[in-house]
């Protein structure tokens, strides 16, 4: 195997580790650990911030799981085109997958 | 806010269900770890799709980092929070208790009302029962304020982390890589740390004791080790807190004036004059003083068995309680208020010595006679009782004035008013008091304040003419007076005690025991009412027992209360 082959296998290999990543993060429910917090401190501002709280977390995981499937997108994409061309690779990353 | 009545459905689990919850996944993030070193991109891979690849992994990474720190934060707050609620119920029921005891009742609104009031109160008792329930409804009242305020407290401290939470607002100390996701997570914990709720400023007993009981023992012991000025003179802590306290101040306080000597003494080196223009001189003299205490009740407490009540450097002279025994769990205490010319250096040893006495004689007499009970005796020198100097003679501080002594039962009140606040029972509660010591404490016990008995010895008046006005139970106010005792015929701060309506009077004669008939020893004067195997010792010691039936009665009058008789219609 040629040492550009080896970087597209890299590359391969990251892809699956991103997607690996996000599927064991999008297992963490992390708003269900709040359920029934309220019920702690019934009549406080807490009560309802516990429930906030759970929902923002379970939505930034969520977000993350996005972005993190975006990025194993990307590198799979990227190593394909390097199969087919390089330049067209660093191109597409460039309009898809920068901030 | 919440309601008191919420407050008491307020419950640890949900939230110790969530930390624990919140553990688990935190830990299952962790362990992301493997994955985000193998999904960064290839070293060799260059150009402008490798930069922007790395940008991305930079931000998703990142951005893990802080969801950890903010899981982090949210489950230290809830374990906090968890923790401050076992508190929160701890003094919850122990209002309840409190109140269902004396039959009140805590409303939903925090309103105490008296829902049992005690039926067929013997007419002789009425007062003291009446007394008593006001003194518990007062408590009662300042425990769900100190509830309220604790609640409030918890709830406000985990509403902020969970509102940055919400907001994103938590941060991850600064974490820029994967690697460092585990130190964002402590950052996020340290960020969800709940404070620590300071004490009630010039709160009273009842209000220290609900403040107390709201913190968790890991929030009592972190205060008792990083904050022990907030509790080593607060009445209404429990006294082995304080002394555990007030012991840890000794320490700092024997450094802090060791510091402040030799800065003193070498402004007086450096100084022509001395201290004539800078009064370092008088200042040095008040630091050496204190020192002098420190060394006093260093060596007072290395005795054993001792527990350092109450400590306090700030005022001139430096004032202290010792407790001979453990004031939280004695079935007797009785506290002792020395007078005139008092102050610890000079007097605790002596006066130390005689309530270690007076504890063992109570214990003697209730193991032979009584109910076998345990006893603590406290000297109380908590106040700047005058002394005998040529500026003070002419002071507010002067023995002749009631100025020191109404100073002084302003602490003393708070004082006895804590032993039972801070208990689970109450104490049977003595208060001696001797010479204007007793003048100190007949002032202080014209308010509520628990105790059961008082003996006034030596004394040159209670602040007042009427026995009436000692709030004490009717029949259980005892004057002792000696034999040429000068002090006790001056009748200076109200009437001779030897000629009070209602008082109960013990004779400090010779007598024999009524029990074993050996003879106890007369005392004479005004200095020796203390003695050990006098009948004045064992008449207090019968009293603190409480053994009242046993005591032996006699007013042992002089030539010096023919010419105190106070004259009728013009007192």
């Amino acid at each position: 195997m040629s040492g550009y082959q080896t970087q597209i296998e890299d590359l391969r290999g990251s892809a699956r580790a991103a997607r690996s990543a996000s599927e064991q993060a999008s297992d963490v429910r992390l708003a269900s650990a709040f359920d029934g917090a309220g019920a702690a401190m019934p009549g406080s501002r807490s009560e309802s911030l516990l429930f906030q709280a759970g929902n923002a977390l379970g939505n930034d995981v969520a977000g993350w799981v996005t972005g993190a499937d975006a990025y194993a997108d990307d590198l799979a994409a990227a190593a394909d085109r390097y199969s087919a061309n390089e330049d067209a690779a660093a191109a597409d990353f460039a309009t898809q997958g920068g901030d | 806010m919440a309601s008191y009545g919420d407050v008491r459905r307020w419950r640890p689990g949900p939230l110790e269900d969530t930390e624990q919850a919140l553990k688990r996944k935190s830990d299952s993030l962790l362990r992301l770890n493997d994955e985000f070193a193998e999904m960064a991109t290839p070293r060799e891979w260059t150009g402008d799709a490798a930069t922007s690849a790395r940008r991305e992994h930079g931000r998703i990474t990142g951005r893990m980092e802080e969801i950890v720190a903010s899981v982090s934060a949210a489950r230290s707050a809830t374990g906090d929070a968890s923790d401050a609620v076992i508190g929160l119920r701890h003094a919850v029921e122990e209002a309840e208790e409190l109140a269902r005891a004396h039959g009140f009742a805590i409303g939903d609104d925090g309103a105490v009302n008296d829902v049992a009031p005690p039926q067929d109160v013997p007419a002789d008792d009425v007062d003291e029962v009446r007394r008593e329930r006001e003194r518990i409804q007062t408590e009662l009242v300042d425990r769900v304020e100190q509830i309220l305020r604790r609640a409030t407290d918890i709830d406000n401290d985990l509403a902020d982390v969970l509102r940055k939470v919400s907001n994103d607002e938590i941060g991850d100390d600064g974490a820029t890589t994967l690697a460092a996701a585990a130190a964002a997570a402590a950052a996020g914990a340290a960020q969800g740390g709940l404070s620590v709720l300071a004490p009630p400023k010039g709160g009273s007993p009842g209000d220290n004791a609900g403040w107390w009981d709201t913190l968790s023992k890991a929030e009592q012991q972190a205060i008792i080790a990083n904050h022990p000025e907030w509790i080593g003179n607060r009445d209404g802590i429990p006294f082995t807190a304080r002394d555990e306290a007030n012991r840890a101040r000794l320490e700092t306080e024997k450094t802090r004036l060791a510091a402040e000597r030799r800065r003193l003494q070498a402004d007086l080196d450096d100084n022509l004059f001395g201290g004539l223009f800078t009064n370092a001189d008088a200042r040095l003299d008040q630091v050496e003083e204190k020192l002098a205490s420190i060394e006093v009740i260093e060596s007072t407490l290395d005795k054993g068995n001792r527990q350092l009540l109450q400590f306090d450097t700030s005022p001139e002279r430096a004032e202290a309680a010792i407790a001979n025994g453990n004031v939280d769990t004695a079935d007797h205490v009785a506290v002792f208020t020395p007078g005139l010319t008092s102050n610890v250096p000079d007097s605790m040893v002596d006066y130390d010595a005689n309530m270690d006495n007076l504890q063992s004689r109570t214990q003697d007499e209730l193991r032979k006679y009584g109910d076998g009970g345990s006893v603590a005796t406290v000297t109380w020198i908590g106040y700047q009782a005058p002394q005998l100097s040529a500026d003070s003679i002419f002071s507010d501080n002067s023995v002749a004035s009631d100025q020191a002594a109404a100073a002084g039962a302003e602490k003393l009140t708070p004082f006895l008013q804590g032993i039972d606040t801070a208990r689970d029972t109450d104490a049977h509660l003595t208060a001696l008091g001797h010479s204007y010591g007793s003048t100190t404490t007949g002032l202080a016990l014209q308010n509520d304040t628990g105790v059961d008995e008082a003996v006034f010895f030596g004394s040159p008046g209670l602040g007042t003419n009427e026995v009436n006005d000692i709030k004490v139970p009717d029949g259980h106010a005892t004057y002792i007076e000696a034999k040429r005792d000068a002090v006790g015929d001056l009748g200076y701060f109200g009437i001779d005690p030897s000629h009070m309506d209602g008082m109960d009077y013990a004779t400090s004669a010779e007598a024999r025991h009524p029990g074993d008939g050996r003879v106890m020893n007369e005392v004479t004067g005004h200095t020796s009412y203390l003695d050990d195997g006098s009948t004045s010792q064992y008449n207090m010691a019968v009293i603190t027992g409480g053994m009242s039936d046993r005591v032996l009665h006699g007013a042992d009058r002089g030539i010096g209360d023919v010419g105190s008789w106070p004259v009728p219609g013009t007192y």
